[in-house]
This record gives C-alpha cells, structure tokens and sequence, in this order.
C-alpha cells in the first residue's frame, strides 16, 4: 500500500480541469446547437454554376417580376449588386409554375472578383422566392 | 530526331503519361497537329503507334478508354492496322486474368465497335461515354467516379473580363465525376499545392509572396501556376482562396489571374478563372460531386489558341488523377468504389450513417482513453470531467452529422416521388 493521496485536489490542478471544462462546455452546447440547425435545415445545396434555372409561381398575365439580393461570395466574402443579375422565362412549369434562368450579366461585371455568389431572388412583393448561387467575376 | 530517339531518352512515368495523351491527340486529330505540331518537340506519331504508345503508359484507364473511343470515331482510315493497338490498349485496362481474357478482349472489341459506330459528331460525346459504361461495366466494373465522368465540354462561350476590365468572349470548360467517398476525402487533391504531384501537366504551382492562413486548413495566396503542355511551359499568376467548411462537408478551391502580378507581356492568357470543389448535394447519384469549372481566354493572337487543348490534355488527367486519389493509374484499387448503382438514397444514407458511427467510435477512442488512465494511473485526477466533456462534443457532432444525412434522405426520397418541392 503506498500512503500517496488517492485523489490529487490541489486547487491548480482543479482550476485547470474547471477552466478547460468551461471551454467544452460551449463547445458542447455550439455543437448541440449545430446538431439541432441541422436536422431543421430547410436549404437544399446547390451547385453554383455560371447561370441557375428556378422555378418560380408565374406573374399574373405576364413574366414574374423577380429582383436578386443578398449575393455574397463563398471564398472572398464581396458583395455585389443584385442587380446584376438578369432572369430570362425559359420554359412553363407545372402547376401555375415558370422556369426561370438567372445569370450574371458579365458584361457590367468587370469589377467583381471571380467567386460563387449565395443570394435570394424575390419576387414583387419582397417575398423570398428561390436561392441563387451563381458563378461570377473574374 | 527519330521517334525512337526521342522515347530512347526512357522519359520517367510521369514525363510518359503526358508525351502518350499528346501523341493521341495530335495523331489523331490533323486540324490540331497543323497548328500544335511545331510546339510537340518530337515528331508526331502514326496513330497506330501512338495508340501502343498510350498502351504502355501509366495513364488512368478512363482515359484509354476515352481517347481509344475519340481516336477510332475519328479515324477514317485503315482498321486493319489498328487491330492490334486497339488489343493493346484494352487489355492494358484489364484484369489479367488468362483463362478469361481472350473472351473480354473480344466482347470489349464488339462493343467498342459498337461505339465507334454511333450516331452523333465524329469524336467522343458524353452519350458514347455513357453507351460504353453500360455496356462493359460487367467487363471492367467501372468504380463510381469512372462510370459518371463527365469530361470537359468546352463548347460553351461565355464573357469574361481581363485584368484590365475589357470584356471578352471566353471557353468554358465544365468536367466532373461523382464519388462514394466523402468530400473530406478529397481535400488533398482540391487543394491547388498538390496538383503538380497528381497531374503530369502542372509543372509547379509556387507561393507568390507567402500564404495567408486562414482558419482551419483555408488559406488565401498569388500563385505562379506552371502548366506543361508539349514543350511549352505555360505560366500564369493567381489569386488562390482554398476553403473547407468546418463540417469538412464542402471543399473548394477559387483561383482568378492575380491582378497583382499579372504581367500582359509575358502571361500567355487574360482570363484563367474557376473553381475545384468536392461537395455533397442532395439527390445524387452518389455521395460527393467533384466538379472543376475553368474559364479561359488566350491573349496572343499571333500563337495557336492552347486553350482549345486545355480540356483534352491537363483538365481532364487532373481530374482523374483526383478520382484515385492521385495514386492509381491503369487500375482503380480494389474495393475503393463500388460500380454504379442507380439512385438508391437508403442504400447511401445506410452507408453515411453506419461511417459516422464508425468514425464516431474511433473519435471517442482516444478520451476514453485518456479517462481510463485517469482511473487506473497511481493516482485520480480531476481530469476525467475534461474526458467525458470531450466525448459528449463528439457525440453531439456525430448526432448533427447524421441528422444532414437523415435530411438528405428525405430529400432524395422527396425526388424519387417526383414531388416538385420548394421553388
């Protein structure tokens, strides 16, 4: 039998383990509220590409009025203006349905570093309509 | 300088593999010898002695197979010497087994016959890629990648703008396969400092002015990107962001001309922007997308257009060579890929949820670990609670993780219905 303390409770020793734990605590809780964004993500990925179809509700008597917005880069973080982007009415969808192609107009693009831009396209009334992530710059 | 003379350097496997995809190329094709010959450095071979050529080199079979397809719709002459090199090329994409041998090579050559024969452009097109896969996959058992390679089509034209802001009409080459594999396996190969290793073409990809780190493995840095094609060597600066999202569920690498240290007098293109990502989107046909998307524009109008060979030469190897994981060439390795299956998301999700598990235990091991010795050392310590804490993170990762997967599942099955979803 040794007579060595079977616990070691020095007061260093403890402030380290309480000091680490409070940091794995929140490590915790960040991955347990990653876990439940997760599992109610609504987002489907997308693969950006140089231009994207949506399918959108079709405008009453004509093309639907769709503006883009919120577009920011994947790798460098810039932002560009929605306005950029055109829509082009490609083909009827199902029910009361359109698709639509969204693209960059490069030609007012020359100062947009080349990325994969994430956005929203919205419809007349501000309401949130589809995701884009389009290819652009250069 | 004979032909002889030129191999009887014994150029290393490397050097081969790309002499051996330019012979084909330019053997074949006398719209780009007329231009490119005089760039080759050697003299440019008969086609049936680039094709034995092709045979010998270390080069990945879906590229045989593809520049075999390419070459014979092409070719318009004499089949009867071209039996023999086509033999070699098969075979050197073949399990060597001798008892059955004879009879693949012969079932190889019916439907390559077949191939060659089918409708469309003379040269290959994804539909003949696709008619090969499915009628050889029982002779080759294509892996994942291999059966749903798309090669590049670099028949799209899109505008672009040049370092100093000019528009331009630019070649977009699009090339990508699928993969079992998750993204995070392919963070070595999307990252641009190792293509020069996995590709015969990249002559060196070397840091600027230093790297900025970033988090994680990111990192932000001007490049000298050299690309060796025939004995040309290209070189071009860029701006290079490499990204792997914190769930190692995306990777991708952007590159743009680095304004920085572009040089209009010496860089041989204006626009070379793009990206190489590996990523995992819902209701494919496998687990992870690897896709690369390059848009090119030459400069120089007094020198052959280099860019039109880009997809037919270095885009695509790279892209294969990514597909094995920059180690395998004549054969993928046994077991890495399992032959294409069609769409069958339980079968994918079963597979994804049963990694995590796996990779879930093994995460645990080493805290579990350390909270035992803590128990069974000459004294306790305190520091079990760290060790407990640590595997309670993992776990809940591992629960976030399956959860993508359970999401992805109901999205696949929500397209396997046919449902129209969310606009």
């Amino acid at each position: 039998m040794t007579d060595e303390p079977l616990f070691r409770l020095r007061p260093g020793d403890l402030a380290t383990v309480w000091a680490t734990a409070f940091e794995q605590m929140i490590e915790f809780w960040r991955a347990g509220i990653s876990a439940f964004l997760e599992a109610g993500k609504a987002e489907d990925h997308i693969i950006g590409s140089h231009c994207n179809e949506i399918s959108v509700p079709a405008g009453a008597g004509g093309p639907p009025r769709l503006v883009a917005g919120n577009l920011v880069g994947d790798t460098f973080r810039q932002s560009i203006d929605g306005r950029l982007v055109t829509f082009t009415v490609k083909a009827p969808g199902a029910g009361g349905f359109v698709v639509v192609e969204c693209c960059i107009d490069e030609t007012q693009a020359q100062t947009i570093d080349g990325d994969t831009y994430r956005g929203d396209v919205f419809d007349a009334r501000g309401s949130r309509v589809a995701c884009l992530v389009i290819d652009a710059g250069s | 300088m004979t032909d002889e003379m030129s191999y009887s350097k014994q150029p290393d496997s490397r050097e081969q593999r790309r002499q051996a995809i330019e012979d084909v190329l330019l053997a074949f094709r006398p719209d780009a010898a007329e231009h490119f010959a005089r760039y080759l450095g050697r003299p440019v071979p008969a086609p049936d002695q680039a094709l034995l050529r092709l045979s010998d080199a270390d080069v990945p079979r879906v590229l045989k197979h593809r520049m075999l397809i390419d070459a014979m719709r092409r070719w318009s002459g004499d089949m009867g010497i071209m039996a023999e090199p086509i033999d070699r090329v098969l075979m050197s994409t073949m399990e060597n087994d001798p008892p059955t041998l004879r009879y693949r090579l012969t079932e190889a050559e019916r439907h390559l016959a077949a191939v060659i024969a089918a409708p469309g452009e003379r040269r290959l097109q994804q539909r003949h890629w696709e008619k090969w896969v499915a009628e050889t996959d029982q002779l080759f058992e294509f892996s994942m990648p291999e059966a749903t390679f798309q090669a590049c089509d670099d028949e799209q034209i899109t505008t672009k703008h040049t370092p100093d802001g000019s528009p331009v009409r630019c070649r977009l080459i699009v090339s990508q396969f699928w993969s079992n594999d998750p993204a995070s396996d392919f963070i070595d190969y999307v990252n641009p400092e190792n293509w020069p290793r996995c590709s015969a073409f990249w002559g060196g990809m070397d840091p600027l002015d230093g790297k900025k780190k970033l988090a994680g493995d990111d990192y932000d840095g001007d490049y000298r990107e050299t690309v060796n094609i025939f004995v040309e060597r290209l070189v071009v600066p860029l701006w290079i962001g490499f990204r792997v999202l914190p769930d190692r569920s995306r990777v991708w690498t952007r590159f743009n001309i680095s304004r920085r240290f572009y040089d209009a007098s010496v860089v041989p293109v204006d626009v070379d922007t793009g990206m190489v990502s590996a990523e995992s989107p819902t209701g494919g046909r496998a687990r992870t997308l690897v896709r690369a998307t390059k848009y090119l524009h030459w400069r120089d109008p007094g020198r052959p257009d280099f860019t039109m060979l880009a997809c037919d030469l270095g885009w695509c190897e790279l892209m294969m060579e990514m597909a094995g994981k920059c180690r395998t060439h004549g054969r993928p390795v046994a077991g890495s890929e399992q032959p294409a299956t069609g769409d069958v998301p339980i079968a994918r999700f079963v597979n994804d949820v049963t990694n995590e598990c796996r990779e879930g235990v093994n995460e645990h091991a080493p805290h579990l670990r350390s909270m035992l010795g803590r128990f069974t050392g000459p004294s306790w310590n305190a520091g079990w609670i760290n060790d407990l804490l640590a595997m309670s993170a993992v776990t809940a990762q591992r629960y976030g993780r399956i959860a993508g997967h359970v999401r992805r599942l109901a999205s696949a099955m929500r397209d396997v219905d046919g449902g129209e979803g969310r606009p």
